[in-house]
């Protein structure tokens, strides 16, 4: 037992955390590269699918039904799989109709209908609070199992009510535009859903390899605790259980895509389409983390004694076997997360939907309430405490006869009936108004019918007779078998028969009251929301620019006036004029009028949702009647010019469309050319390079001969020096160990040059940088090129410290030396005819770079050659002597380096200057 | 990986790799024999979950799905 003194403080200091969290969330998103740009952030926030029904719901679940659970998670893990298609779809439609609400999304597609938003909200406000008494349920339930007592859920309820309430106000209604996301919030559920994830890791190790020995000894004591056909997991009872199975796969399918708040967060809240990508593998691992280890929980609570009819409660009474309070109030405050994190946000979309789709309407049609309509935010707050009173009242009265898992199949069953309408209008371009209003009604009739009234028939609420009998005594209309059928779970009998109703109903009405042209258009846009088409500017000329824009700006900001602020309203007028291109006009065209409402009523749908901005737009006439009627003889007289009717130029705009898919086709096509020419151009540059350095090689092959010879020569000498004193039998032991010193000195030199030709012939273009010594990188290039010098009267003058002859820096030690050879080579061949000759190295550290100067004896480059000596295939060499790709190559393996090299103008001879970072 | 691209394109792959998925969800069902055996559906059902999970996070990191122009705000 824990003290509810302790569990109040615990609990502020927690909400406290989080509302700092919010805080910075909010601060710290408008900062570019934010946290907001994380990905991680998005998917984790999507977790918020993940209530205490999962927490808590999923462990008693398990107890009573095995694996059925699990088809929760496993639904949402196919719908993910469909995501990259149907939720890339919705974000670009949400963006393109600055949508801000599931209910929103189908009232703009069924025509823009404020009825059909009306319907759907009050549906949504029917239809999930089940799930949030459910919420409201388990945070009261797990109050009174810590604080030891039964009879507080009255007593502490309704406080638990008002820290809701005031929590989901905090977090997410703290400013009127929806359309803004909430950053804070996002970051207050990506918390919280790690939080519960460790929290109930934490209980889910602490049973099974603290309390047990692993999930295989748990697993096989099922037959100690469980009898007869509840040995088998994988479903008992006395219902047909691959139906039921499916039929929650069926729910958990489009709980993650239609569920309100999955919808605001999938959504709404998305920011980045790359994000969907991430949130594919994020969410599903969650989901699959989170339920781990919910059978050894299940099973455990069992072994370890607890009542079956606790099972809801088996992670918080487990975890209080510990004995460790800080334990037991970590997997709390996991479990209160994991139903505040819903409560909240979807409080917030309900509220939303609420105040837009139902409240304001009546605002604006009843004139002594129209003041409201500047009130919006606070009848939100006032909208968010209703739907907390009517979820505590639903679980007053049917709480306790259901267990958490029954709660939450209700709310399912019912975001199941947007699912037609949705995937019609994502789909299809048939689908109308008549079938979305008839569809959505049949199925949310039957829901009712069939799911709520047996849950309030069997909470006493309603006559039992109503069971049994059937509605008006025809035992046909019984709710739990309907038309006759019977012998399948009562979830699946309601979801059988509502998608039934719904979907034929959709259809069908839509058959026989097709679209509107108006609503036809919306469709279109829908079902070809992907590819995204290139609108061109249109106009008429100066010479239809009639319309004041002064005026019309008075029209619009009195009308945006009744919504929000007199600063949003300017900033919102000065967006729109901006995003048309007409900022700097006085006059407009009727088109650019056209085009200005319909970026105004787009804004404005960001403050009152899509359905009630459009209604609003209509009815202050901004554009009049004589503009309505000069806006359509302007879209004749352009048809008529084209002299084309519109099924013509319907035919036109598809052929066209046609032909743009076949231009992308080719384009992939060349684009695989391209790639494939670019492969094989760097592999002909790889093996010019190779050729490159061995005709360096081969010019310096006569050099290197020499060098060897020389040697050679020595040894030669020594050689015969020695034999001829062992001939004459006069041995002098100084000069015998003076002969085979020199012998072992030639030969060393010998194998350094030898050692330097085989390093500088690899190649090594390929490896990766390496820590090297500078003085290693000398040694091969002098061990190569010095000799040549020395033969041929060359001054070789180096000038370099021994901290730059030790130091070490990340190169590729060939291609290095590569360059130091071309360009002495270069050297080389500019200085060999004059008099004096000398070729200087030096090298230092300057500022954080490795300064290499090559200079010469040599005149220096004319200016006019100094551009185009980097040049490939560029030389001032005799024909046969040089490539032409020396310096081309030794700048491009600068450059590989993050480095430059350059010619020094201010030198009075020719000096190129190489710099590399020597922190690579 | 335009090959890739490609060819995946033409067998609807999102819509294969649904119903290869939903078949691994309900295959215990149909596998009559081993529903008794729990310990086999517990490793069945996590495992094939793991797998689609994998092949979500190699999709992502190898940009495996089609990389259209964005429409973000």
């Amino acid at each position: 037992m824990i003290s509810p003194t302790l569990l109040i403080i615990t609990l502020s200091i927690y909400l406290l955390l989080l509302l700092a969290v919010a805080n910075y969330g909010e601060k710290i998103s408008k900062r570019p590269y934010s946290f907001f740009q994380n990905p991680y952030v998005y998917s984790l926030s999507l977790a918020v699918y993940c209530t205490s029904w999962t927490y808590y719901g999923s462990v008693g679940t398990a107890s009573n039904n095995g694996f059925l659970f699990l088809t929760i998670y496993l639904g949402p893990t196919i719908a993910i799989v469909l995501w990259w298609e149907i939720l890339r779809k919705l974000t670009r439609l949400k963006n393109r109709f600055n949508m801000t609400s599931i209910v929103d999304f189908i009232s703009v597609r069924y025509n823009k209908s404020e009825g059909l938003a009306i319907l759907a909200t009050l549906f949504v406000l029917f239809g999930l609070t089940p799930y949030i008494s459910l919420q409201l349920k388990a945070i009261i339930q797990t109050l009174n199992i810590l604080s030891a007592t039964t009879d507080n859920q009255v007593k502490i309820g309704p406080y638990v009510v008002l820290a809701m309430t005031l929590c989901s106000v905090l977090f997410g209604m703290r400013k009127l535009n929806t359309t803004e996301r909430h950053p804070g919030m996002v970051l207050v559920l990506a918390v919280e859903c790690l939080l519960k994830l460790g929290a109930f890791l934490a209980v889910g190790i602490f049973v099974t390899y603290f309390l047990n020995h692993g999930v295989t000894d748990i697993l096989s004591k099922i037959p100690q605790v469980y009898t007869g056909d509840q040995l088998s997991f994988m479903g008992h009872g006395e219902h047909h259980e691959t139906l039921t199975w499916i039929t929650y796969l069926i729910l958990g399918f489009s709980a993650i895509l239609f569920l309100p708040r999955q919808f605001h967060i999938a959504v709404i809240e998305n920011n980045n389409e790359k994000h969907i990508k991430t949130a594919k593998w994020v969410l599903p691992l969650y989901l699959f983390l989170i339920n781990l280890f919910v059978l050894p929980i299940a099973v455990g609570g069992r072994i370890a004694g607890l009542s079956p009819l606790k099972a809801d409660y088996f992670v918080l009474m487990l975890a209080q076997l510990k004995g460790n309070t800080f334990f037991t109030l970590l997997v709390f405050l996991g479990g209160f997360s994991a139903a505040a994190g819903m409560i909240m946000i979807e409080t917030v979309t309900i509220s939303t939907m609420i105040s837009n789709n139902i409240f304001l309407p009546v605002f604006n049609r009843t004139r002594p309430l129209s003041f409201l309509t500047r009130h919006l935010l606070k009848t939100r707050w006032l909208c968010a405490l209703m739907i907390m009173i009517f979820s505590y009242i639903y679980m007053l009265i049917v709480g306790d006869q259901l267990n958490l898992v029954s709660i939450g199949m209700i709310s399912f069953a019912a975001v199941l009936q947007f699912a037609p309408l949705i995937i019609g209008a994502l789909y299809s371009t048939k689908g109308s108004k008549a079938g979305a209003y008839a569809g959505f009604t049949a199925g949310a009739v039957v829901w009712f019918y069939t799911l709520v009234v047996p849950s309030l028939v069997a909470s006493g609420f309603l006559d039992q007779s109503i069971a049994t009998e059937g509605l008006f005594h025809f035992s046909f209309l019984r709710p739990e078998a309907l038309f006759g059928l019977e012998g399948v779970s009562s979830l699946t009998h309601a979801v059988f028969w509502s998608m039934i109703f719904n979907i034929s109903c959709y259809i069908l009405f839509s058959l026989l009251f097709p679209p509107s042209v108006t609503e036809q258009k919306i469709a279109e846009e829908f079902v070809k929301a992907l590819p995204r088409e290139n609108n061109e500017d249109f106009d008429l000329g100066p010479d239809y620019e009639t319309i004041s824009l002064s005026h019309k700006k008075n029209d619009i900001q009195e009308l945006l006036a009744r919504y929000c602020s007199f600063e949003e309203a300017e900033l919102i007028w000065k967006t729109s004029l901006q995003k048309i291109g007409i900022e700097s006009k006085e006059k407009i065209s009727v088109l650019k009028l056209a085009e200005l409402t319909s970026e105004v009523e787009k804004a404005l749908s960001g403050f009152i949702g899509t359905a009630a901005a459009h209604n609003s737009i209509v009815r202050s006439q901004i554009i009049g009647p004589a503009e309505n009627e000069s806006l359509t003889q302007i879209y004749s007289g352009l048809l008529t010019n084209l002299r084309i009717n519109p099924a013509e130029l319907k035919k036109q705009i598809i052929l066209y469309r046609e032909k743009e898919k076949l231009m992308q086709k080719e384009t992939e096509v060349l684009a695989d050319l391209v790639q494939k020419k670019a492969e094989e151009l760097e592999e002909q540059k790889n093996l010019t390079f190779h050729a490159s350095k061995m005709a360096a090689l081969g010019e310096m092959a006569a050099g290197i001969a020499h060098e060897i010879n020389n040697p050679l020569s020595i040894i030669s000498l020594n050689n015969h020096m020695l034999l001829h004193q062992i001939e004459q039998d006069h041995v002098d032991k100084e000069g015998l160990k003076r002969f085979v010193k020199n012998i072992d000195l030639t030969v060393m030199r010998i194998s350094k040059i030898i050692t330097g030709l085989r390093t500088i012939s690899r190649d090594d273009s390929k490896e990766d940088f390496a820590m090297n010594r500078f003085g290693d990188i000398l040694d091969d290039v002098l061990a190569l090129s010095g000799e040549k010098f020395k033969v041929h009267g060359i001054e070789l003058r180096t000038n370099i410290d021994d901290s730059v002859v030790n130091l070490q820096f990340k190169c590729r030690r060939v291609q290095l030396s590569q360059v130091l050879i071309n360009l002495l080579g270069n050297a080389y061949d500019s200085v060999e005819k004059l008099e004096h000759p000398w070729i200087s190295l030096e090298a230092k550290i300057n500022k954080g770079f490795l300064e290499i100067r090559v200079s010469d004896s040599g005149p220096g480059i004319p200016l006019e050659l100094q551009e185009k000596i980097f040049q490939p295939f560029f030389t001032t060499k005799e024909v046969g002597k040089g490539t032409g790709l020396g310096l081309s190559l030794s700048s491009s393996i600068i450059r590989a380096h993050k480095g430059e090299i350059a010619i020094d103008n201010s030198s009075p001879h020719t000096t190129f200057v190489i710099k590399i970072p020597i922190t690579l | 990986m335009n090959k890739w691209r490609h060819l995946l394109g033409k067998i609807e792959f999102h819509f294969f790799l649904a119903m290869l998925t939903i078949l691994a969800f309900i295959w215990p069902f149909l596998t009559t024999p081993n529903l008794s055996n729990n310990l086999f559906v517990f490793k069945f059902l996590y495992g094939s979950w793991f797998i689609v999970i994998i092949i979500h996070f190699l999709m992502d990191r190898f940009s495996i799905e089609e990389n259209e122009t964005e429409d973000n705000s």
